[in-house]
């Protein structure tokens, strides 16, 4: 487990520091009119401080990013330590990353626009001005990918709703096994839905205006758009194909998926991001070259609505504009209400998530196995697992010197070095929960009518007693 | 073209969008037979009202400078004769132009100039098929 855990966010690391790198790079060079974010006529880039604040900026860049790239490597090996821990760190410096990208951003063009002012290096003409390219905004319907191409593989991806319910009534999976396939379904789904409200939304975007010349201008957005709608429409085609892979694999092979499946189903996860970021890494390069070639570039100084870092212009009414950092990414504009609220809300259910994840994950850090028994009813606990039966239903309880030499897959639970909890599923035990202690002796089998249970303790005695107690009631029925 | 719309000024927008369609149409960069952009492309990429847009097309309409159908959508007309009703207006607006030029102590000459080498810089393209 830690050596998968290492490799997946190693490989993930290594795309993020890279990718945010080279999408919000280069921001000290001159291009669109603009050095830092910020609008200055061509003949200012050789001034003193312009010089001083982009060489500056250019040397913390490429520093954060070193030594955040081998923080990021060097962190993964936390995991071959303690996972918990690991997951904390990872956390951390994933925040510290954010901040530290977000800091060397904005503060940078927030003393770009100081000196501007200062200078009054003002485009007054272009202020509160709106261009539109009439060849561009008529041909708009063409410039990007149709959204009707989402509609088969979201259909597709919904009706694997078949196998998953089929599956459920095929091997008899319980709610606890089950709900890991609802929750992978779901987000099959969801994200085919979320790519398909993206595409309609850059479908929607408004075109803008870069050049006196409408070739250029249409040039230029048909590869924004473009590369966009094809991401997310090969993105979504990936993603529904993933799932629907392991949702086939479900119906076939039950809840103890072989690991080549879950291989594959990631491997498929990472294509489609790939396949979502590839068109738009593309783009960015031949825009570029598009752009450089002009030689009747107008740009319109909105620097105003972007003096704090992010765009602020309540006299917009779109909600979200090209970022001004990175052509890549889209912004919201903070002059709307609905912005503020939008923000809120995905900052409280990302917060909440990482709540309820640390609470989820804080039950694994000391794990103690909890037996009780009230009436007739005993129940074991650990880690937010529970089992509880009733006298009725035990079959038989013997104890253990070892597990049985067969193969269990975790299906829903925890599993380390020291401890496995949660529920299994065993080739020839079926369906069981497992509240184990690694080396500990003797175990406890405890077969009921749907499942069977392993349970010990640290202590040989604590296992001893409870088989007395589960025994006894048993050879009194 | 490239329209561009200031809105700090006291022009309103949609007299704007008029103004500079029919202009545009004056000096050939929009040719007859081009289509526009859909009513509702125009306020997206403008930022503006679909309102704002619909009653800048509807006056081009009227005037005779677009014609709009429901598949094809807004299309530029090939210049036509100047009707009576237009001749009226052309009147009133250069009764005042002269006015404002005669009393801010502008030459006869010169401002026949300006009109002169103004019209000589319309080309009213014709359809390209």
């Amino acid at each position: 487990m830690n050596i998968a855990m290492f490799f997946i966010f190693l490989v993930c690391n290594l795309i993020i520091v890279p990718l945010c790198q080279y999408s919000y790079g280069n921001l000290w060079e001159y291009r669109e009119g603009m050095v830092l974010g910020v609008h200055i006529p061509a003949t200012c880039i050789q001034h003193p401080r312009v010089r001083e604040l982009c060489e500056k900026h250019r040397k913390s860049w490429t520093l954060f990013h070193r030594i955040n790239l081998a923080a990021s490597f060097l962190i993964c090996f936390v995991c071959f330590l303690d996972y918990m821990a690991f997951l904390i760190v990872w956390m951390v410096w994933l925040l510290e990353y954010v901040c530290g990208l977000e800091y060397l951003i904005i503060i940078p063009h927030r003393r770009m626009y100081r000196l501007k002012l200062e200078n009054g290096w003002m485009d007054e003409r272009s202020r509160k001005i709106v261009r539109v390219d009439t060849a561009v905004s008529a041909a708009s319907s063409r410039l990007a990918l149709d959204w009707k191409w989402h509609l088969p593989i979201l259909v597709l991806t919904a009706a694997t709703v078949y196998f998953v319910d089929a599956a459920e009534r095929k091997f008899q999976v319980a709610a606890p096994e089950a709900w890991p396939f609802w929750l992978l379904y779901g987000t099959g789904v969801g994200l085919c839905l979320l790519f398909l409200a993206m595409h309609v939304g850059v479908e929607r975007r408004p075109n803008r205006v870069y050049s006196e010349d409408s070739q250029i201008n249409l040039a230029a957005n048909q590869l924004t758009k473009r590369s966009w709608t094809e991401g997310l429409v090969y993105a979504s085609w990936v993603n529904g194909v993933s799932w629907i892979f392991m949702a086939i694999a479900y119906y076939r092979y039950g809840p103890d998926l072989p690991g080549a499946v879950y291989a594959i189903y990631t491997g498929l996860i990472f294509l489609a991001a790939a396949a979502l970021l590839l068109p738009l890494g593309m783009s960015v390069g031949k825009r570029r070259e598009v752009l450089e070639a002009d030689t009747s570039a107008c740009y319109i100084d909105d620097d105003e609505y972007w003096k704090k870092g992010w765009y602020n212009n309540p006299g917009d009414r779109h909600l979200l504009v090209q970022d001004r950092f990175n052509s890549m990414n889209m912004s919201m504009n903070y002059g709307r209400p609905a912005a503020k609220v939008i923000t809120g809300v995905l900052a409280a259910v990302i917060l909440g998530g990482m709540v309820w994840t640390a609470v989820l994950l804080s039950d694994f850090v000391n794990v103690e196995v909890v037996f009780t028994q009230e009436g007739d009813t005993f129940t074991f606990e650990a880690a937010g697992y529970d089992c509880s039966f009733g006298r009725d239903e035990i079959q038989s309880v013997e104890l253990l010197d070892s597990m049985p030499e067969e193969h269990f897959t975790r299906t829903n639970g925890g599993s380390t070095e020291e401890y496995q909890v949660g529920h299994f599923r065993g080739k020839e035990t079926g369906r069981c929960m497992m509240f184990l202690y690694t080396g500990c002796e003797p175990i406890l089998e405890i077969r009921l009518d749907d499942m069977t249970v392993f349970v010990n303790s640290r202590q040989e005695e604590t296992t001893l007693s409870w088989y007395g107690e589960l025994a006894g009631q048993e050879a009194g029925e | 073209m490239i329209i561009s719309l200031d809105m700090s000024s006291d022009t309103p927008i949609y007299v704007q969008l008029r103004n500079q369609i029919v202009t545009g149409i004056g000096r050939g960069e929009l040719r007859a037979g081009e289509t526009l952009p859909s009513v509702r492309q125009m306020a997206r990429d403008a930022g503006v009202n679909t309102m704002t847009v619909n009653k800048t097309y509807q006056i081009l309409k009227a005037e005779g400078f677009i014609e709009i159908d429901r598949r094809k959508g807004a299309t530029v007309l090939p210049a036509g004769q100047a009707e009576g009703r237009f001749r009226e207006k052309l009147e009133a607006e250069l009764e005042l132009l002269s006015a404002e030029a005669c009393l801010k102590g502008m030459e006869k000459d010169e401002f026949l100039g300006i009109c002169e080498a103004m019209f000589a810089s319309m080309h009213p393209a014709e359809s390209e098929g």
